[in-house]
C-alpha cells in the first residue's frame, strides 16, 4: 500500500504528541553547568600554559641561534688572530667550493632561523 | 565570544541539547552529559569559526551531532561496548511507574530507528525544530531529512498502534 495513503501510518500530530509526551527528564542543569565552567577554565589555563611554552621554547631557540653565530665569528676572529691560516684557509676553501645559490640559501635560512623567533618572542612579550 | 557571553549562550541551550543527546543515547544520561560537554567545549574552542550563518544552537547541535556520531565510530570500530546497556534501557524507569513505562516507550520506538532517522525524529517531533534547521544540524539536504521522517513514521506504527 502507498505510504500516503496508509491509515496505519501515525500523522506527524500524533507522532508529535508522542515524543513531547515523553519527554526525557534531563539531570540538574546547575550541576552540569557548574561542571562544565569548571572545564572551560581548565581549557583555558592549559591554552595559557600551550602558549607561555611555546613562547619560552621561541626565545630560548633565537638564544641558541645568536649563540651559534656569535661562536662562528668568534672562531673565525680566532683562527685569524692565532695565525691558523691552514685551518682558516680549508675552512674558506670549503666555503668557495659551495655553489653560490647553495650559499645563498644557507645565509638566509641561518639570519632567517635567527632572526624569526627572536622577533616572534620580542613581540609576543 | 568570551566565556561569559558563551556561558550564558549555552545555558539557554543546554536543556534541548542534553534531552535530544539522551534520546540519541537511549537514556544514558552519563553518556549523554559527557557529549554534551564535549560539544561545549569544542563549540568554545571553536568560537571564532562561527560567523554566525546559523542560528547559535543550530551550530552547538551540529557539533553535538557530530560528537555522538564519532563516538559511535570509535564503539562500533573497538566492537566492545554498545550503547545499548541494561541501564540505557531503563534508566528512570525504576522510579515513578507511569514516568518510567513512558520513558521505555520512547527508547522502544526509538530503537526501531537507524541513527539518522533518530535523529531526525528527535529533533522534529520532540524538539520542533523546522526541517531547514534540522537539515544544517545533520549536514544532509532538507529532501533527506523528509525521507528519514518518512522512513521513521512507517517504523513507528506498531508503536502508536492501539
Amino acid at each position: 500500500m502507498n505510504m500516503l495513503t496508509d491509515p496505519s501510518i501515525p500523522t506527524d500530530n500524533q507522532l508529535k504528541d508522542f515524543f513531547q509526551s515523553r519527554k526525557p527528564a534531563i539531570g540538574d542543569g546547575r550541576l552540569f553547568m557548574d561542571s562544565l565552567k569548571a572545564k572551560l577554565l581548565a581549557v583555558e589555563e592549559i591554552n595559557r600554559m600551550k602558549a607561555a611554552h611555546i613562547r619560552h621554547t621561541r626565545k630560548l631557540l633565537s638564544i641558541v641561534f645568536l649563540c651559534g653565530i656569535l661562536a662562528g665569528t668568534l672562531l673565525l676572529a680566532a683562527m685569524q688572530a692565532l695565525h691558523l691560516p691552514e685551518a682558516h684557509n680549508s675552512l674558506l676553501a670549503w666555503f668557495q667550493s659551495v655553489p653560490e645559490p647553495v650559499k645563498l640559501l644557507l645565509c638566509a635560512a641561518i639570519v632567517t632561523a635567527a632572526l624569526l623567533p627572536s622577533l616572534k618572542a620580542l613581540n609576543s612579550g | 565570544m568570551d566565556r561569559e557571553r558563551f556561558i550564558a549562550a549555552v545555558t539557554q541551550e543546554q536543556e534541548p541539547l542534553r534531552r535530544f543527546l539522551l534520546g540519541l543515547c537511549r537514556g544514558n544520561a552519563a553518556e549523554a552529559d559527557d557529549l554534551a560537554q564535549e560539544a561545549m567545549l569544542k563549540a568554545y574552542l571553536a568560537g571564532t569559526s562561527f560567523r554566525g550563518q546559523s542560528k547559535f544552537s543550530t551550530w552547538l547541535f551540529r557539533i553535538a551531532y557530530n560528537c555522538f556520531c564519532d563516538r559511535m565510530k570509535k564503539i562500533l570500530r573497538r566492537e566492545t561496548v554498545s550503547l545499548e546497556t541494561p541501564d540505557a534501557r531503563n534508566v528512570r524507569a525504576g522510579g515513578a511507574s507511569d514516568d518510567g513505562f513512558r520513558h521505555q516507550e520512547l527508547y522502544a520506538a526509538l530503537d526501531l530507528l537507524q541513527p539518522p532517522e533518530k535523529s531526525a525524529v528527535l529533533l522534529f517531533y520532540m524538539e520542533d525544530r523546522p526541517i531547514k534547521e534540522i537539515s544544517d544540524i545533520l549536514s544532509c539536504p532538507e529532501g533527506t531529512v523528509k525521507s528519514h521522517l518518512s522512513r521513521a513514521r512507517a517504523k513507528l506504527k506498531n508503536i502508536l498502534a492501539p
